[in-house]
């Protein structure tokens, strides 16, 4: 105990006091006489002492010690200067300290000493952060491993902690049956020794059999036994009043098992075990996922993104080419297990995810182009629907691929979008209708029952019962819904009219209907009151794509931009513009943190704030002319803004995590991130034909072997899994006649890439002068695009563009006069369509059914119906419909029905290879998967052949 | 309501100190709160109420900030939502009044978990939380006064699985 703390207790409230005895003592002690006293007397005087003074004194003392006393001055004072929180506090309390903590911070925790890192690795804090990083899990995938760990129906690798094997991967089962009984018996002594965690069950195990007897404790040489000192009793929930106290070791040796569920495991006396998957819950005595584990998976998963560190794949497995699709594939859907294709060869494909392989043979019914479908292989639903250009919608059963149903001429004309949840299958056209099936029987008074006039072509007959008041005696009271028929299912309940073009595009949200056509407007509509809610306006052409989360809807356009809009408020929050050419699939995932709905809105008032703050100090003008509609494209600068009341901030809100991911006719996917401001940039260029190149090299080798050779660390960067000579000459060999390939010059793509950087900022002549001389950089045409983005000046910019933009047309018309011949029917049609239109809206309208018109062709046909598109823009404004107005005609769409024949070109080897319009993508914790105008499927695989990340990402969930 | 308000009673502290405090402030403690509301009204303030846990020098300090946080609404009870955003803003009041060593933090953290004092025993722990934010290893070594029982070995396997962490 410190002398002058007690000291000073013992004087406060009597030594003022003259009258005290002790003070007559002191006077006595004043004159020095005595020097046994002087001590005494000064522990009197010192509460007199100023701070000053005091320190003075004690500085003075101090330098009259030797230096080892010195040392055992520090020593006994470190307790009190410094205090083990983390040791001393009730276990559930310093956890509550560690739960404020972000997750670099707890893992410096973690290594500070034994005791730290045990329980910072608690399950539940890292539970909590990995859902404040606006991630999900699987929940379901989570549950169902967990139980087959805990019956002992996975099996493990024998574990060699000396070895700091990785994660336990799960063996075929027929391997190491030895090693269940074990399990089965022990309970908590378990087969998973290298996972550590168990060992702390009980305090005897370190010294107790075991079956890895042999590999615990080997290294141990350090002196360690298994008093571990006071940090093991955590037991406590009361205050430990002698923290300071070295006995406390001795009372506290033997590691004690936490009550608290939450605490977790302990250090055990034996080694710290490498983090794992798995981790032994010994409150429970189960097996547990190890939510670090999870969360540090996740984050290197995450830093692949960032990084565009990937590996490719295609489907077919290159192996089994004859598996694939013999023509473009307009329509795909994965999951976890399964991937669903739908393809201009008029079939279905259901594939193996793992194998790469079909799983049954493809599956024939439509007499068209299937241009879209959506599955769900949960034995509950067991469905796939699709839709197709000859206007039939199909209902097969997924697991076994027979049809169920079809709704034969559900529309008038091509099927280009379905969509299911429980209730319902919405299903869109180019009729520009959009009709709603019930998917279960409905009885009055369900929600979308029919009500008189809801369906107009006679199928159902619902006429209101007269209302009939029956008193309820007599025990017979029959309700309308004992009166009314019962709707079948998929029989059509609600059809919506409004749009003026093809509908491309349609969401299904509970009540919500969202919609987007070629008439360049969103539709939000309330479906079972079959009525228009919103119209969002925006696009300058006709949209081809939309997504719809419930707050934001993302579309993507012919104006080759992507838009966010604020669904609560119609207003536009962001605009993505990269893309040069239409933009044809798009999905997003906001990352939307726990909270992040509350503090969107805040973030959108406080932009909101910002701007009427600079309006009335007159820093911008408060009703500028130039602001022609309501829209933020994506800045929180004032001065940007173009409208306010949104419920989103600019951007769209959300997490860091945040993704857009879209794919164009410019052959491209662009992943969009938002930087720090909330502006959304294009993070990475995926080139789908690169993907097709790189999967056929390496896929049919063993996807682990290849992932060892690809990636190479360059100057501390992840170099992406390419090898670009290789590529080249596959391009040159492919296509021979093309162009813009068979020029010699720089021979890899990170060399066109380094040239367009170096060539784009030394200007427009510059530029030209490099596009003449290698023409293969238009091949690079996303990539040029987004280095001219990076120009300052607006007009340097423009400048540029035009640039590209003559050399593209150049190119063109070399390519145009080579393949007329060849391809007589590819692209006239689509002009000459375009051209007798009577309306702007004719040209902008999206619909899958011009798409193959221009297959094949790569930049040729992008840029023939990039002409045909301004061309009839032009002669739409001369003939007075406005640019913006959305003038979507009655007639919009008959001039993209010309597509429908047998025209198509049909897709060769050289067209997988070169020039690839994307039609349709989607992304999940891991990957995007891409169709498109070749025949076969590409993917990116952002765990990198890293056999870690491929185990955890089961249980991550897409970024939503 | 209006009188309780003034009525007065005595808390007893285990080193035999007598503190006399409003009732309001001390209703700060839950657990003070039932043992008040278990005696009855009428029983109030006649015998001190005994706090074994806590000595004088803590509860004094502790009442400081009951005294001060006495017209606080009561807590909402959904401090512990795990989808709240995380934060350990402490408001001025509280951050002078958590300046304190490390062993009277340490004793009011442990009182306010032993007399249930919710938003104390937050102040106390998000006061240590902004003591371990953004250190390394070794300063929190030093800040707590531990030592390093890793091996080497250990030490580099730690670093390795937690090398996700240094890309920002």
């Amino acid at each position: 105990m410190d002398p002058f703390y007690r000291a000073q207790d013992q004087d406060e409230g009597y030594s003022e006091d003259p009258l005290n005895p002790s003070s007559a003592l002191m006077s006595n002690a004043f004159r020095l006489s005595d020097a046994p006293d002087i001590p005494a007397w000064l522990l009197r005087q010192l509460p007199k002492m100023s701070l000053s003074v005091k320190t003075q004194l004690a500085m003075a003392i101090l330098q009259e010690l030797p230096t080892s006393t010195i040392a055992d001055i520090v020593d006994t004072l470190q307790p009190r200067l410094y205090i083990d929180f983390g040791s001393y506090l009730p276990a559930e309390i310093f956890l509550k300290i560690l739960g404020y903590l972000d997750p670099v911070s707890l893992i410096n925790v973690s290594q500070a000493c034994r005791s730290y890192h045990s329980i910072a690795d608690d399950r539940k804090l890292w539970k909590v952060l990995y859902h404040l990083e606006g991630w999900k899990v699987i929940q379901f995938e989570i549950d169902s491993w967990e139980a087959k760990a805990n019956s002992g129906m996975l099996q493990f690798d024998a574990p060699d902690q000396t070895t700091q094997q990785p994660a336990l991967i799960p063996r075929r089962k027929d391997e190491d049956t030895d090693m269940a009984d074990v399990d089965a018996s022990g309970g908590s002594g378990g087969v998973w020794g290298a996972n550590g965690n168990e060992n702390v069950g009980g305090g005897d195990y370190s010294g107790g059999p075991s079956i890895f007897g042999t590999h615990l404790g080997t290294e141990r040489d350090d002196g360690m036994d298994s008093t571990m000192g006071p940090e093991m009793d955590r037991k406590g929930n009361g205050p430990i009043r002698d923290f300071r106290g070295e006995e406390n070791h001795a009372s506290t040796s033997s590691p004690t098992r936490g009550a608290d569920s939450s605490l977790g495991p302990k250090a055990s006396p034996s080694k710290i075990l490498k983090s794992n998957l798995w981790s032994w819950d010994p409150a429970q005595s189960k097996h547990r996922i190890n939510w670090k584990y999870i969360y540090a998976s996740r984050r290197r998963l995450e830093r692949n993104w960032e990084a565009g560190a990937f590996t490719n794949f295609q489907l077919p497995h290159p192996d089994f080419p004859e598996e694939g699709h013999t023509e473009c594939i307009y329509n795909l859907q994965f999951n976890a297990e399964y991937l669903v294709s739908g393809s201009r060869d008029r079939t279905i494909r259901v594939w193996d995810m793992k194998t790469r392989r079909l799983i049954r043979k493809p599956l024939y019914g439509h007499n068209g182009s299937v241009l879209c479908l959506q599955f769900d292989s949960d034995p509950g639903e067991d469905l796939i629907v699709s839709g197709s250009s000859d206007s039939n919608v199909i209902l097969w059963k997924f697991s076994t691929g027979e049809i169920l149903q079809r709704l034969t001429r559900a529309h008038t004309e091509s099927v280009l979008n379905v969509k299911f949840d429980s209730r319902v299958l919405v299903t869109c056209s180019k009729d520009k209708t959009i009709k709603v099936f019930n998917r279960r029987p409905l009885y009055h008074g369900d929600m979308g029952y029919p009500r008189p006039g809801d369906i107009r072509d006679g199928s159902v007959d619902i006429v209101e019962p007269v209302p009939t008041v029956l008193p309820p005696y007599g025990g017979f009271n029959q309700s309308p819904r004992d009166v009314m028929p019962v709707i079948k299912p998929y029989t059509m309940i609600r059809c919506l009219e409004g749009h003026g073009a093809a509908v491309n595009a349609v969401q299904v949200h509970g009540r919500e209907v969202v919609s987007a056509s070629g008439d360049r407007h969103i539709k939000v509509w309330d479906w079972p009151d079959r009525v228009c809610r919103r119209t969002l306006v925006g696009h300058t052409k006709g949209i081809a794509c939309v997504q719809y989360d419930g707050r934001r809807i993302v579309s993507g356009s012919n104006d080759f931009e992507v838009k966010v809009f604020d669904k609560e408020t119609s207003l536009e929050v962001a605009s993505l513009r990269s893309h040069s050419s239409l933009v044809r699939t798009v999905q997003s995932g906001f990352g939307d943190l726990p909270y992040s709905v509350e503090e969107d809105t805040a973030d959108a008032k406080a932009v909101d704030a910002e701007y009427f703050k600079a309006v009335e100090s007159g820093a911008i003008p408060s009703n500028p002319t130039d602001r022609r509609r309501a829209r933020n494209a994506g800045s929180r600068r004032p001065e940007d803004i173009t409208a306010y009341g949104a419920k989103l901030p600019p951007g769209g809100g959300g997490g860091k995590y945040g993704r857009i991911v879209s794919g164009s006719y410019d052959q491209t996917i662009i992943i969009w991130r938002r930087d720090k401001e909330g502006v959304w940039r294009p993070a990475h260029n995926l080139f789908q034909d690169e993907a097709a190149a790189a999967a056929r090299r390496f896929g049919s080798a063993n996807p682990h072997q290849a992932a060892d050779g690809e990636p190479t660390i360059v100057d501390g960067t992840m170099v992406r899994p390419f090898v670009p000579t290789s590529q080249h000459q596959a391009r040159n060999d492919s296509s021979p006649s093309h162009p813009t390939v068979s020029t010699a010059g720089p021979q890899s793509q990170a060399s066109f890439h380094a040239l367009i950087d170096s060539i784009v900022p030394q200007g427009p002549a510059a530029l030209q002068n490099a596009l003449s001389r290698y023409p293969t950089m238009l091949t690079f045409h996303s990539y040029i695009q987004t280095a001219i983005g990076r120009e300052p000046n607006p007009w340097a910019r423009h400048r540029l563009r035009q640039v590209v933009a003559g050399a593209m047309v150049r190119t063109q018309m070399a390519a145009h006069r080579a393949r007329r011949q060849a391809n007589e029917q590819a692209s006239p049609s689509l002009t000459l369509a375009d051209a007798g239109s009577a309306s702007s809206g004719a040209a902008e309208t999206v619909t899958p059914s011009v798409l193959p018109a221009a297959g094949g062709h790569g930049i040729t046909q992008h840029i023939a119906s990039t002409q045909a598109g301004s061309a009839a823009a032009a002669a739409a404004a001369g003939g007075g419909v406005g640019g913006t107005g959305g003038a979507g005609g009655a007639g919009g769409g008959n001039g993209n029905a010309t597509a429908q024949g047998g025209h198509h070109p049909h897709m060769t080897a050289t067209a997988e290879h070169n020039s690839a319009r994307i039609f349709k993508l989607q992304f999940d914790a891991r990957r995007i998967i891409c169709s498109s105008q070749a025949s076969v499927i590409v993917g990116w695989d952002f765990c990198n052949g890293d056999p870690e990340l491929e185990e955890a990402s089961r249980f991550f969930a897409t970024i939503e | 309501m209006a009188e309780s308000k003034q009525q007065m009673l005595h808390l007893a502290t285990n080193d035999h100190a007598v503190i006399q405090v409003e009732r309001q402030v001390a209703e700060r403690s839950i657990v003070v709160k039932h043992m008040l509301e278990d005696i009855g009204d009428e029983a109030v303030g006649k015998e001190p109420i005994p706090l074994p846990n806590v000595n004088e020098a803590v509860l004094r300090k502790v009442l400081e900030w009951c005294d001060h946080h006495k017209n606080d609404p009561p807590s909402t009870g959904d401090d512990d939502n795990e989808s709240r955003k995380k934060t350990t803003d402490i408001e001025e009041w509280d951050q002078k009044f958590m300046q304190v060593d490390q062993e009277m933090l340490f004793e009011i953290i442990l009182a306010a978990n032993y007399l249930d004092i919710k938003p104390l025993l937050d102040v106390g722990c998000k006061t240590v939380a902004n003591m371990i934010k953004g250190k390394s290893p070794e300063e929190i070594r030093k800040t707590f006064n531990i030592t390093n029982d890793f091996t080497p070995e250990e030490e580099e396997q730690i670093r390795r699985e937690n090398e996700w962490a240094e890309d920002r």
